[in-house]
Formats: C-alpha cells, structure tokens, sequence
C-alpha cells in the first residue's frame, strides 16, 4: 500500500518537474532520483515525449543520444582566449560567451537530426537506418544488412499480421507506418 | 490482482474493445504520432490507422476470424492474407512458473488521462527483450508499450497521448480518407491446416530455451506459389514466426539476415527448401532457431515384395 502511494506521489512528481512546475529544492531532489534510478529517467522521457506529442512538437524532439553531441560539440571547443581587450567587446557578452558556444553546438547537432529526417520522409524510406544495435552478445555468424533487404518483406509483412499478444502491437503498427 | 493476472487480462482484451485515439510510435531516433480507429467486432476487428507526423500513410485493416473478405484495394492476389489465430491458453501456459521473464509492477501511473497498471516483464537472459506495459484499468488495453534490450536501451515505445474507448463505430470512421490508402485483410487460419503439422518432415531441435512451436499452418504468398510452411514458436511473450518454402532452383534461395526496428530476420537454405526466421527477438534467437530448423525425409514405403 505504501509503495503504491509512494509510486504515485513519484509519478505525479516527475509529471510536475516536467512542466516546469517544482520549486529549485524539490528539482535539485527529483534530479538526484534520476542519477540514481533507471526507471525514473524512463518515465521521465516518456512525461516528456507526451508533452511533446501534445504541443505539436514531435519532429522537434531530439534523439535520445543528443546529450551526447552537446557533450562532444563542448569538449571539441577550442579554450577560451582572454587576448583581446575588453573595451573592444560588449560586456554583456562575455558571461555567455561559452554557453552560446554550447547552445550554438547544441542547434547544429538538432538541426542535423531534422535533416536526417527529412531526407527519410523525402523517399519515404525510414527517418534513421542508425538504430542503435542492442548489444546484447550477438555472436551471430550472419552479418545483419544495413538496410532492410526487399526479399524479406513478405516475411515480415506476414509475421505482423499475427493475431498474437505482446509486441504484435509493435509489429501490426511498424508495418502501417513504414510504409513498403 | 497478481501481475500474471494483468497480462493475462491484456491478451484478452487487446481487440475486444472499441476505441479511437492517437499514440506516439519511437524507434530509435524516429517517432510517428498514429491516429487509430479500431472496432472489435464478433469475429475479429476493423482498423484505420493514419499517420499525423512524416509522410502521410493510411492504412485500412480488416481481421476475420471466420470469414474471407471480398474488396476492392485488397493487396493480396489469393483472397486475405492469413494470420494464425493466437490460442491464449497456450501463452498462459508458456508464463507459468517461468524462469526466462520475471513479472513485477512498480505500481500504478496515469496515460492519456486514464489509470493504469504499470507491468514489467524483466528477460532473465539475452534471447529475449523485456516488454513494459501499462494496462488500461477498466479494459485491459495496454496503454503503454515498451521492448528493452538486455544494455535497458528503449527498442521501441507505443504510447497513448490521447483514446477514447467507443459503444459504436460509425463506418464512415473506418472509411479510407486517402485514395492511396493501403487496405490489409487478414483471415485467421485454422492451425494445422494442411501441411503444417508438426509430425511432418520439419521439426526443431535445441530450440533457444523457453521456445516451443505452437503453431503450425500452410499458406500462400501468391495464387500459382507453392505453399509455404509456417510455423510459430513463442516463449510466452515474444513470438517467432518460421517460413519454410520448397525451392524448385537453387537460384531462388537466399542467405542472409536483415532487421527492422526490434525485429530480426534470417534466411538459410535447408534441403532445398528457404527457411526463413523473423521475430521480435536479438539476432542471436532467430539465428538459433534457424539452426535449430530439422528437415527428415519421408520414408519411402517399403517396395513391393519386401
């Protein structure tokens, strides 16, 4: 009983830290939960990609790695040159001087992944064929194809259409959504 | 209720409700919103699915247990497609006491405005992914839909952002509102119907643990194709669907493997037959479960005489 009430004042938290509705103390807490807890960061994106959805910015939604370029496009930044002299530069420049160099990395990073969208949907074909490889020890002596091999299809047309339980959800919809 | 008792109500209910709603597809880097009408009917369902985000795609799906469908648009040349009829018992079968998946719930959340029962089935091993649901309190329909691989990256989310569950569908709501909609039937078949069965000269062995056969049936690609075999093996949640085809020439079989989205594939040639492995299992399964693919000759009757 208790874990239930718990489980929900969690969820009901991290709904709220999602619409920007904690004060700095119970944010600062809710983003230690989250270091700490795998489901936590779980529930947290799904709160975010319904919100997403709900505004009407789901192509704007970055992939779940983008962290990872920002954290890359920073770590390439050339260090910082204190030379030039501060008259010639606005002074409310400075302060900002290395976050927009973040955000700056941070855009370009988004906006190639919209345009990897767009050369999807251009033909159709798949938004990304990068998906992350589980890996799950896949010691297979079959190399996988890098993109889907057309004389498969009909298989996996037809394992789709099962009337069976589970990830069938996936399956019925992946298909429709697809595409040929 | 015991978490074994909510997936069991989720498998029951999957298509016995009506409903309308939008959901949030994720795979990778790529995420489709759907727009859904799907009516349960006696027999079987009746769905539209239209996707609101990327190119617009509309699918209309009809699913009949019983009956064959006549229509135009229908992609398939011999009549329906057909698709096995999952038999409940047998999944239920499968879970009990078993050791490949461990079933919890971390507790009760809230989706598309409705409350809901979280449900985690946790892999015990790598030749299967884990699955997370969140089942819909009153119906049992899963609003919540998750694959995880064994590293607990997301494979693959189906989501409700919004559904409301309908006493009657109109047909104009399942009427194609795009003339290049692609229409579906799909007629269950009835198991062991023709060629399928599993005494015959196919047969698995050292199948990945937890993996039974559960179904088998004959079926056709196209009107003057041979039969193919298929065969469906599951462990319960995840299930695996195995094609054999009689190749009349060498050149008509293919080795290979291939992936679309969680879901994996693999092909090898067997006694001069195509036999073809697709699931939402690693890699690793479905290769194991072709290798596992047995073909024994008839024996020939004894000549007369002997």
């Amino acid at each position: 009983m208790n874990s239930e009430n718990t489980q929900v004042s969690k969820t009901e938290r991290l709904s709220a830290l999602v619409d920007n509705e904690t004060d700095a103390f119970e944010t600062r807490r809710l983003i230690d939960e989250l270091i700490r807890s795998e489901d936590d960061r779980a529930q947290w994106a799904r709160y975010h990609l319904i919100g997403d959805s709900l505004r009407g910015g789901m192509r704007q939604v970055a992939p779940a790695n983008f962290l990872d370029g920002v954290r890359q496009g920073i770590s390439d930044e050339e260090p910082f040159a204190l030379a030039e002299p501060e008259t010639a530069r606005s002074p409310w420049l400075r302060p900002v001087a290395g976050l927009g160099v973040a955000a700056t990395v941070a855009v370009v990073t988004l906006l190639g992944f919209q345009m990897m969208a767009t050369q999807g949907l251009d033909d159709g074909s798949p938004v990304s064929t990068t998906v992350q490889v589980a890996p799950v020890a896949e010691p297979s002596t079959t190399e996988i194809a890098e993109t889907p091999d057309p004389r498969f299809a009909r298989y996996l047309e037809n394992h789709a259409e099962l009337l069976t339980p589970g990830s069938s959800a996936f399956a019925r919809v992946r298909n429709s959504v697809d595409g040929d | 209720m015991e978490p074994s008792e909510w997936l069991e109500r989720m498998k029951q209910s999957i298509h016995h409700h009506s409903y309308s709603g939008t959901f949030i597809l994720q795979r990778g880097d790529r995420i489709d919103t759907v727009r859904v009408v799907h009516a349960a009917e006696d027999d079987g369902y009746r769905e539209r699915l239209q996707t609101l985000t990327g190119s617009a795609r509309e699918v209309i799906r009809s699913v009949d247990r019983l009956r064959t469908f006549e229509g135009e648009g229908a992609e398939t040349l011999d009549g329906p497609q057909q698709g096995p009829q999952w038999p409940p018992a047998i999944a239920t079968a499968l879970l009990q006491n078993s050791a490949h998946y461990e079933l919890t719930s971390p507790g009760r959340d809230r989706i598309a405005g409705l409350p809901c029962y979280m449900l985690h089935a946790k892999a015990q091993d790598a030749l299967r992914y884990s699955q997370k649901y969140c089942v819909h309190d009153d119906t049992g329909v899963p609003l919540l839909s998750e694959l995880i691989d064994g590293d607990g990256q997301l494979l693959e989310r189906l989501v409700f952002t919004e559904l409301e569950f309908l006493d009657v569908v109109f047909e104009d709501a399942l009427e194609a509102r795009d003339c290049d909609a692609r229409h579906i039937q799909v007629r269950a078949g009835a198991e062991h119907d023709g060629g399928g069965e599993m005494d015959g000269p196919w047969s698995f062995e050292d199948l990945p643990p937890g993996f039974s056969p559960i179904i088998a049936t004959a079926r056709r690609f196209a009107p003057d194709a041979p039969a193919s075999l298929h065969f469906v093996l599951s462990d319960g949640l995840a299930t695996v669907s195995v094609y054999v085809d009689e190749a009349a020439e060498l050149s008509q079989v293919f080795e290979g493997a291939t992936r679309s989205g969680a879901t994996h594939a693999v092909a090898r040639p067997l006694a001069g037959h195509q036999v073809t492995v697709v699931g939402e299992v690693p890699q690793q399964t479905v290769q194991w479960i072709a290798d596992s693919t047995r073909f024994k000759p008839p024996v020939a009757p004894p000549a007369p005489g002997n």
